[in-house]
């Protein structure tokens, strides 16, 4: 297949386009409110971040002759973690290209690691099936590029079974996506998502659908592990499945929830190692 | 925003949407979230109209958020679980013929859904660079990767989008048909 045939191949991939049903008022309305509030939210977070630099900065300063022999102690103090919440790190990690084998060797570690992680964080489960990894959303296959894997897991215990999707990202790969952007819709912070800042610098984005009343349409909860190397853990709970039906049917619930999430995406064996 | 620029940011966002949602289409297959990613890339350009002077650095750029809105929705994890099964809608066109264009639909159909089991990125270099005709390091620029990491993702999606053609291709009883005439 030649260059001008794959072009061809996408243009005739659009013969079916429907007209577009753009209302450019409506937009431009939409747009222009959305810049509003994000200028409210940016004075209100201001306000809150310069109350928090406070709240740091006079403890410090007035506990420094104390603090004199533990220069590690007051500089996280004083750096805090915050700021890492609000913007992109300034020196973001360079993600690097993997090749199959070293990606499939990875995905043979991970397999253990999970398994030791779902083991460790869950109950008893009666069963632990790590499925293949993959590094593509719909190939189902691991191919060179960028260090991104993921697997789902099926756990079975006495009364229910739960789906997890383990992703696990190597340092920079996960670039496109930051605890803020995943919180965001429209500009605004998203329902049922909260994010957790460590004093070490790394963050746990917590999203539960359970606890905000939204139907449950096919997941319980997500948590995603931003660690302090650049690379993030990502471990979603799924109750229904393709074929298999859901839980909700009448089955009782998996007790997976948040926190078991959270226990399972801090691991620290899940990771690509570099 | 000043009238200006806001009448500046009409005209591009009247001239920019339909070539926006077919990108988006092409990266995720479906027109009703092209236009909701087309949409939240121009409400995103938008607030950073300001500072964008040119009209072919807006171009760039609208891409560019394009691309960073499809990937941060790919990655979102109630997306991360859905799994393409429906077809395709039947548009009727009369400029064609029924054979012709049940030809033409198998073809499309065929490296739309080929193009589908490209990896994210894969897909978004070949979009890019053969469908809106932008040089390496403008790829790279709009992927925030290197010129080689554009180069080899290139090639490798080339490499996938052919195996997922002849992959698709026996399963496909029509286009079968077709290749065996």
């Amino acid at each position: 297949m030649s260059e001008q045939e794959i072009r061809d191949a996408l243009r005739s991939a659009l013969a079916d386009e429907p007209p577009l049903s753009f209302d450019l008022p409506a937009l431009v309305d939409r747009a222009e409110r959305n810049a509003r509030r994000r200028r409210a939210m940016f004075g209100v977070a201001a306000a809150t971040a310069l109350i928090a630099v406070v709240a740091v900065a006079v403890p410090v300063t007035l506990g420094a002759g104390r603090s004199a022999g533990h220069p590690a102690v007051s500089s996280a103090a004083a750096g805090g973690s915050a700021p890492r919440l609000l913007t992109t790190s300034s020196t973001p990690p360079v993600p690097r290209e993997y090749t199959a084998v070293e990606l499939s060797g990875r995905a043979k570690l991970l397999t253990a690691s999970v398994y030791r992680a779902v083991t460790t964080a869950l109950p008893q489960p009666e069963d632990v099936a790590v499925q293949g990894w993959a590094t593509g959303q719909d190939s189902g296959a691991i191919t060179a590029g960028p260090g991104t894997l993921s697997s789902f897991v099926w756990v079975s215990f006495k009364d229910s079974t739960v789906l997890l999707r383990f992703t696990v990202d190597a340092p920079g790969a996960n670039l496109a996506a930051t605890p803020v952007s995943q919180c965001t819709l429209d500009g605004m912070p998203a329902p049922a998502c909260t994010i957790k800042a460590d004093p070490d610098g790394s963050a746990l984005l917590v999203e539960n659908f359970a606890e905000q009343g939204k139907p449950l349409t096919e997941q319980v909860a997500s948590v995603t592990d931003y660690r302090t190397d650049g690379g993030t853990v990502n471990v979603a709970s799924y109750v229904s499945y393709p074929g298999k039906g859901t839980v909700l049917d009448g089955g009782a619930l998996p007790p997976v929830g948040s926190s078991e999430l959270i226990t399972m995406a801090v691991a620290p064996e899940l990771s690509f190692g570099d | 925003m000043r009238t200006e620029d806001e009448q500046r940011f009409r005209e591009f966002a009247a001239a920019q949407a339909g070539p926006l949602r077919r990108c988006a289409y092409l990266f995720c297959g479906d027109w009703h979230l092209a236009e909701d990613l087309m949409q939240s890339a121009l409400i995103k350009m938008y607030q950073a109209w300001s500072r964008i002077e040119q009209q072919e650095a807006a171009v760039n750029y609208a891409r560019k958020v394009l691309l960073r809105t499809w990937l941060d929705e790919k990655r979102r994890p109630w997306r991360r679980s859905e799994v393409r099964q429906a077809e395709l809608p039947d548009v009727a066109d009369s400029s064609a013929g029924p054979d012709v264009l049940a030809a033409a639909r198998s073809t499309h159909d065929l490296v739309h859904r080929a193009l589908l089991l490209v990896p994210p990125r894969q897909r978004a270099v070949l979009v890019l660079r053969y469908f809106d005709d932008l040089s390496i390091v403008e790829t790279a620029e709009a992927m925030g990767c290197s010129e080689g990491t554009v180069k080899s993702q290139a090639a490798r999606g080339l490499d996938n989008l052919k195996a997922a053609i002849q992959r698709l291709e026996p399963a496909d009883p029509v286009l079968g048909g077709r290749v065996a005439s």
